[in-house]
C-alpha cells in the first residue's frame, strides 16, 4: 500500500513537465542544524533584482524558471548574518541545490528592538491563522517553570477553555472533539492533559504551532472547528544538550543532540512526570486528584542532500477527577491513553521544482470512565494514517496537492447503552484527494481556491469540500478573507450539558446527517505606530449536524442524542505593542453561539418545535491582557484572564415522577426522582477571571544555565466556579491561588 | 465612549460576584400522582415534597397536611400518610383515606404545609358508562367489533382478551378512540390480533386446527375527561418534563380519575368462523 502511494505520487510529478533551471535548497541554523522559516533569499542578476522566495518551516526555498547568467544571492533574516554568495546559471535545463547554514549576529541582536527574534510577536499569517512561536509561548506566566501551549492558546479571545482541569477546550463556539490536533502530522485525539495548564506534549520540543481558528486549507479535514499544526524542532546537530526542571506541578527533562558524526542524524527527547497531586496539594492544602505523564521522541536525519527524514513517538497517560459527584458518592475516575509514532519523508526530486512530503503515522487513543476495578466505560480508537503533499513552484504562484489513506478502528464497551448508541467494534476506511492552487496576483496579494474530495469507502459517502483564501496589502492595511465547507464524519459523543464531562466516545455518525460547517472569516491587520500593531478577526459559523445531548428532567448524566444546528458569530481583536524591553498585548474577543434544537418533545413542553439556547461553552465576552519586561535580568510577566458567565443548567429543586398512564397503584409503583430544570442553559455562571505573574532569571554557573522561577497564579485568589453539582449543590472551583517557586538546569 | 466605559464598568461590577444559584428553589409546594376510583373504597395519592436536593430520601415525616372535599356535598376528608420502602434506599408518602367516591362527582384534594404554602387539584368522577356493541363488521378474513362506552368521557388502559379453548390472549391498545354525542367508540381489531393469537397457539401447540373461540373482552380505564396526554402518547420521555401534563395548582403532578370496566363479547360461531377459528 505505502509503496504504491508513493508510486502515484512519483507518477504524477514525473508527468508534468520538467523545469528550466531551479534554484533551490535549505537554509538552516549554523549550530543547532534547526530549519530558519521566513528568510528571505533573493537572486540579483546583472545589478537588478531579480525575485526572491521566502523559506517554509522546514527551511526550504525553491526559486524557479531563472535564466542563464550570473547572479548574486543575497539572504536576509533578522538576527542573522546576510549571506552572500555569487552563482553562475549555465544555458540548459538542471536544478542547482544550495543549502545555506546561517550564523547569528550577535552583535546586531544586542541592537535589535525589535522583539520578535527574542519573543515572537503576533504572526497573524491570514484570516484565522496564527503562527504561535515557542518564544510567544514562554511569555505566558505559567505555575511551572517551563513554558505551554496550552497557557498560550488560553490567551487567545476565540479560545475558551472552561476550567483548569478536564482538558477541553472550544475554538470559536466549536466543541473539543471537532478540532483536528497534529503532532508532526501524527493525530493527537485528547491533546490537553488532565490538567488544562499542558498540553500532551511539552512545547520546548516544538519549533512552530499554527493555529487554524477556522477556514482552513484543502489539506486539513476531517474536522468541523479548528486544527492546531504543531511540528517539533529537531535535536541539535553539533553537540548534546540536556535539562531538567523542577516545580510543585511537573518535574521535566529533556535530551537531545547528534547521533551520528557529523549531525546528519539527530535525536531530542522529553520526558515529564505531574507531581500536583502531592506536591502543589500540599502546598494549598486543597486535594488535587489528577496525575499525568508524557514522553516524545524524535529522530531526525538527512540521508542526501535530497531528502529529510523523522520519526517521532508520542506516549500520555492521565488520570483523575473531575467535576463533580453526579450524585451521591466520590466524582468518577477518567483516564485516558495518547500514544502515536510517524514518519515523515521530504523528498526533493532530482529534476523538478518540486517538493513532495510522505507522511505515515500512527494514532491510539483510549478513554476510560469509573473506578479501575468496575469501569463503567471504555472507549478506544485508532488510526493508520498514510498521506503525501506535494508542492509545484512557479513565479506566478504555487500548487499544492496530496493524497491521503486512512483506516480507523474504534471499540467501545460503554455498559449498555449510552447516549441512545448501541456501540461496538467499528472499522472506518477513508481516501481523498486535494488541490489547492495559490495565485500571486502581485505582490502581497494572493487567492487561492482549493477543493477537498474525501470518500468514505466503508460508509459509501462522499464529500465535496470547496475552500477559497484571499490575501491582499494596501499600504499598512492588510486584508484577507476565508471561505470553506467541512465535514466531520467521525465525531465524539460527549455529554455536554455541563461542559465539564470529560468522557468521549468516537463514532462514525451514528445516524441521521453528517456534520456540516461553514466558516466565513475577514481579517485585517494594521501597523498603527512603532512597534504597535492592531489585529482583528470577523468571523462567522454555520453548523449543521451535530450531535448533542437530548433535553431530559431525569437526572442523570448520560441521556439521548438529538441533532441540532449552530451558528457562531464573534470578533476577535488584539492590540499589540513590542518594544524592547516592553511588550504587551491585550486581546479581546466578542463572540455569540446559539445553537437550534429539535428534539421531537419540544413542541410539548415549550410549544416550540425548535428551542434554540446557548450552550455551556457560550463565552460571550473574553479579555487577556499580557505584559512582560526585562527588570535587572530578572523577566517578569503578568496575565490577567477575563471571561464572561457561561451558560448553565439551573433547577427550582427536585421531585419525583410517576407515568400516569392508567391505572397505577402508589402503594407498589416507586416511581423515579426528577429535576425541576429551568428552561435548558437560562443560568449564567459568575464571571471568570484571575491574574498570573512570573519572574524568571537565569544564571550562568559554569557550563550550565540555570533559570530559577517564582509564580503566582490565581493572584488575588479568584473563586472562579469549574463546576456546579446541581444534584448535591456542590460547587467545585479553579485552582486557587498557588505560589510556586521552580528550577531548570540547562547543560551545556 | 461612555457607553462603553458604562459596559466596561458593568463588566467589572458583574465580575466582582463569586456567587451562583444554582437551584432557585420555587413556591410550588407539592408534586402529586394518582388517581380517585368509585371502584375502590380506599383512595390514594403518592406525594413528593419539593426539595433543594436531591439527596437519598429518608423515611421522615413529610411537612404535609392532606384533606378532600366533596364539591357536591361538601363533606370533607382527612388523608392519613403512609411511608412505603420501595428499594434499600427509596422511601415514598403516600396518603390515603377511606372513602368511595360516586359518579359525577367532584373532589377537591388539597395538600398544605405548615408555612401555609398548599397545592390543590380538583377531580371530576366520570359517569357510569354502560358498553354495547355497535355495527360490528364480520366477513370472512376481516372481523372488526366497535364497543360504544356511553357517556365515557375518555377511555384509557384499553386492553383486550381472546378467551379460547387454548387460553387466553391479552392485547394492549393504543388509546386510539373516537369520541361521539353518546360516548367513546373503541374498535377491536379482531382481524389484526388473531394473527399473533394463531401464531402462539401454534407456538405451544404445534396446531390451530382446533383453536375455539369463546369470548373476547374489551377491558378500559373509564377516565376524567382531562387524562388526555399531549400527542395522545403515554411517553415517559415527554411526561417527564415538570408542567408538561399537570393539573395540580401550585404544584406539579397529575391527579385523575376512573374506573376499571369491561366489555364481555360472548362469540357467536358465525363471528369465530368468520375470524379464522373452528367451532367443532
Amino acid at each position: 500500500m505505502c509503496r504504491i502511494f508513493f508510486l502515484l505520487v512519483c507518477a504524477i510529478c514525473l508527468a508534468l513537465p520538467a523545469a528550466s533551471q531551479v534554484l533551490r535548497g535549505f537554509v538552516t541554523e549554523v549550530i543547532s542544524g534547526e530549519p530558519l522559516e521566513g528568510v528571505n533569499v533573493v537572486v540579483y542578476g546583472e545589478g537588478e533584482i531579480s525575485f526572491g522566495a521566502a523559506t517554509d518551516s522546514d527551511g526550504f526555498y525553491l526559486l524557479p524558471r531563472l535564466t542563464p547568467g550570473k547572479y548574486i544571492l543575497r539572504t536576509s533574516y533578522v538576527g542573522y548574518v546576510t549571506y552572500v554568495d555569487s552563482l553562475d546559471i549555465g544555458p540548459g535545463q538542471g536544478i542547482h541545490q544550495l543549502d545555506i547554514a546561517l550564523e547569528e549576529d550577535e552583535l546586531l541582536l544586542e541592537q535589535l528592538t525589535v522583539v520578535d527574534n527574542a519573543g515572537g510577536s503576533t504572526t497573524l499569517l491570514s484570516a484565522g491563522i496564527e503562527r504561535i512561536t515557542p518564544a510567544a509561548i514562554e511569555r505566558v506566566p505559567m505555575p511551572d517553570i517551563t513554558a505551554d501551549l496550552s497557557a498560550y492558546l488560553a490567551t487567545l479571545p476565540g479560545v475558551v477553555l472552561v476550567g483548569d482541569q478536564g482538558g477541553q477546550f472550544y475554538v470559536r463556539g466549536g466543541e473539543p472533539t471537532q478540532n483536528l490536533v497534529l503532532l508532526d502530522g501524527m493525530l493527537i485525539y485528547q491533546p490537553f492533559h488532565i490538567l488544562s495548564y499542558y498540553t500532551a506534549f511539552p512545547s520546548e520540543v516544538l519549533r512552530s504551532v499554527d493555529l487554524h481558528a477556522g477556514g482552513f486549507g484543502p489539506q486539513f479535514g476531517g474536522r468541523i472547528s479548528s486544527v492546531v499544526d504543531a511540528w517539533s524542532r529537531n535535536g541539535n546537530s553539533s553537540q548534546f544538550a540536556a535539562s531538567g526542571s523542577v516545580s510543585p506541578f511537573l518535574v521535566g527533562t529533556q535530551v537531545e543532540g547528534p547521533i551520528v558524526a557529523g549531525g546528519r542524524f539527530t535525536m531530542i527527547a522529553s520526558a515529564r512526570q505531574s507531581v500536583v497531586e502531592d506536591a502543589a496539594a500540599n502546598v494549598i492544602g486543597q486535594d488535587i486528584p489528577l496525575l499525568f505523564h508524557d514522553l516524545f521522541a524524535k529522530i531526525h536525519g538527512r540521508p542526501n542532500r535530497n531528502g529529510r527524514v523523522s520519526v517521532s513517538g508520542i506516549k500520555t497517560y492521565d488520570r483523575g477527577r473531575v467535576g463533580g459527584t453526579r450524585g451521591v458518592g466520590a466524582p468518577d475516575e477518567v483516564r485516558w491513553w495518547n500514544d502515536a509514532v510517524g514518519g515523515r519523508y521530504l523528498f526533493l526530486p532530482g529534476n523538478l521544482p518540486v517538493l513532495a512530503e510522505f507522511l505515515m503515522s500512527w494514532s491510539g487513543h483510549t478513554m476510560q470512565l469509573g473506578p479501575g476495578e468496575d469501569l463503567i466505560r471504555t472507549s478506544s480508537t485508532s488510526r493508520i494514517n498514510m498521506e503525501a503533499n506535494v508542492t509545484h513552484y512557479s513565479r506566478r504562484g504555487d500548487l499544492h496537492w496530496g493524497l491521503f489513506a486512512r483506516s480507523l478502528t474504534l471499540k467501545s464497551e460503554l455498559g449498555g447503552l449510552y447516549q441512545n448508541l448501541d456501540l461496538k467494534t467499528e472499522y472506518v476506511t477513508e481516501a481523498g484527494i486535494y488541490a489547492a492552487p495559490e495565485f500571486k496576483l502581485s505582490s502581497g496579494t494572493s487567492i487561492s481556491p482549493g477543493l477537498r474530495i474525501h470518500h468514505f469507502p466503508s460508509k459509501s459517502r462522499l464529500l465535496i469540500e470547496p475552500r477559497l483564501r484571499a490575501k491582499t496589502v494596501l499600504g499598512n492595511n492588510e486584508f484577507s478573507g476565508a471561505v470553506g465547507l467541512y465535514h466531520q464524519e467521525l465525531v465524539g459523543i460527549s455529554d455536554r450539558r455541563d461542559a465539564a464531562s470529560v468522557f468521549t466516545a468516537w463514532t462514525a455518525v451514528p445516524v441521521g446527517d453528517i456534520p456540516r460547517a461553514l466558516h466565513i472569516i475577514a481579517g485585517y491587520r494594521r501597523a498603527l505606530a512603532e512597534g504597535m500593531t492592531v489585529v482583528t478577526d470577523v468571523y462567522y459559523k454555520r453548523m449543521s449536524n451535530l450531535y448533542i445531548a437530548e433535553w431530559t428532567a431525569r437526572p442523570r448524566l448520560t441521556t439521548k442524542l438529538q441533532q441540532a444546528d449552530g451558528r457562531v458569530l464573534g470578533l476577535d481583536l488584539r492590540l499589540e505593542y513590542s518594544r524592547a524591553p516592553y511588550y504587551a498585548y491585550i486581546n479581546y474577543g466578542l463572540a455569540s453561539t446559539e445553537y437550534e434544537a429539535m428534539q421531537s418533545e419540544l413542541v410539548h413542553w415549550f410549544n416550540e418545535v425548535i428551542y434554540k439556547f446557548r450552550p455551556a461553552h457560550d463565552r460571550r465576552h473574553q479579555i487577556n491582557a499580557m505584559f512582560s519586561t526585562s527588570i535587572y535580568g530578572f523577566d517578569v510577566s503578568l496575565r490577567w484572564q477575563f471571561g464572561s458567565g457561561r451558560p448553565f443548567n439551573r433547577a427550582y429543586g427536585f421531585d419525583g415522577f410517576l407515568l400516569m398512564d392508567g391505572y397505577v397503584n402508589v402503594f407498589t409503583e416507586a416511581g423515579e426522582r426528577r429535576v425541576i430544570y429551568e428552561r435548558p442553559f437560562n443560568g449564567v455562571l459568575p464571571a471568570y477571571h484571575r491574574l498570573d505573574a512570573s519572574v524568571n532569571r537565569a544564571f550562568q554557573i559554569g557550563f550550565s544555565r540555570v533559570t530559577l522561577q517564582a509564580s503566582v497564579i490565581n493572584v488575588y485568589d479568584r473563586a472562579n466556579v469549574f463546576y456546579l453539582d446541581v444534584f448535591t449543590l456542590e460547587r467545585s472551583n479553579q485552582l486557587p491561588l498557588i505560589p510556586s517557586v521552580g528550577i531548570k538546569v540547562d547543560l551545556p | 465612549m461612555i457607553r462603553i466605559w458604562l459596559l466596561v464598568l458593568a463588566l467589572v461590577l458583574g465580575a466582582c460576584d463569586e456567587s451562583v444559584d444554582v437551584v432557585l428553589g420555587t413556591e410550588r409546594a407539592y408534586t402529586v400522582y394518582g388517581h380517585l376510583s368509585v371502584r375502590s373504597d380506599t383512595q390514594a395519592v403518592r406525594v413528593y415534597a419539593i426539595n433543594q436536593t436531591i439527596d437519598v430520601v429518608r423515611p421522615n415525616r413529610l411537612d404535609a397536611r392532606v384533606i378532600s372535599r366533596n364539591l357536591h356535598t361538601g363533606e370533607v376528608y382527612t388523608w392519613r400518610d403512609s411511608v412505603i420502602q420501595f428499594g434499600e434506599h427509596d422511601f415514598g408518602h403516600v396518603f390515603w383515606v377511606h372513602l368511595r367516591p360516586d359518579f359525577d362527582e367532584r373532589h377537591r384534594l388539597e395538600l398544605m404545609r405548615s408555612d401555609g404554602a398548599m397545592s390543590a387539584v380538583e377531580v371530576q368522577m366520570p359517569p357510569e358508562s354502560i358498553p354495547e356493541l355497535v355495527n360490528p363488521v364480520i366477513t370472512p378474513g376481516f372481523v372488526h367489533l366497535p364497543i360504544l362506552w356511553q357517556n365515557a368521557p375518555r377511555l384509557n388502559n384499553i386492553r383486550v382478551r381472546y378467551h379460547t379453548n387454548r387460553g387466553v390472549f391479552t392485547f394492549e391498545y393504543p388509546n386510539d378512540q373516537e369520541r361521539t354525542e353518546d360516548g367513546q367508540l373503541a374498535t377491536i381489531l379482531v382481524y389484526v390480533d388473531v394473527r399473533d393469537v394463531f401464531r402462539e397457539i401454534f407456538r405451544a401447540n404445534g396446531s390451530t386446527s382446533d383453536a375455539r373461540l369463546r369470548a373476547i373482552e374489551q377491558i378500559v380505564l373509564v377516565s376524567s375527561s382531562d387524562w388526555i396526554p399531549p400527542g395522545n402518547v403515554f411517553s415517559s420521555d415527554v411526561l417527564i418534563e415538570p408542567g408538561t401534563f399537570s393539573n395540580v395548582e401550585n404544584g406539579f403532578g397529575y391527579v385523575g380519575a376512573g374506573y376499571e370496566a369491561s366489555f364481555y363479547y360472548e362469540v357467536p360461531d358465525s363471528v369465530a368462523v368468520a375470524a379464522g377459528f373452528s367451532i367443532r
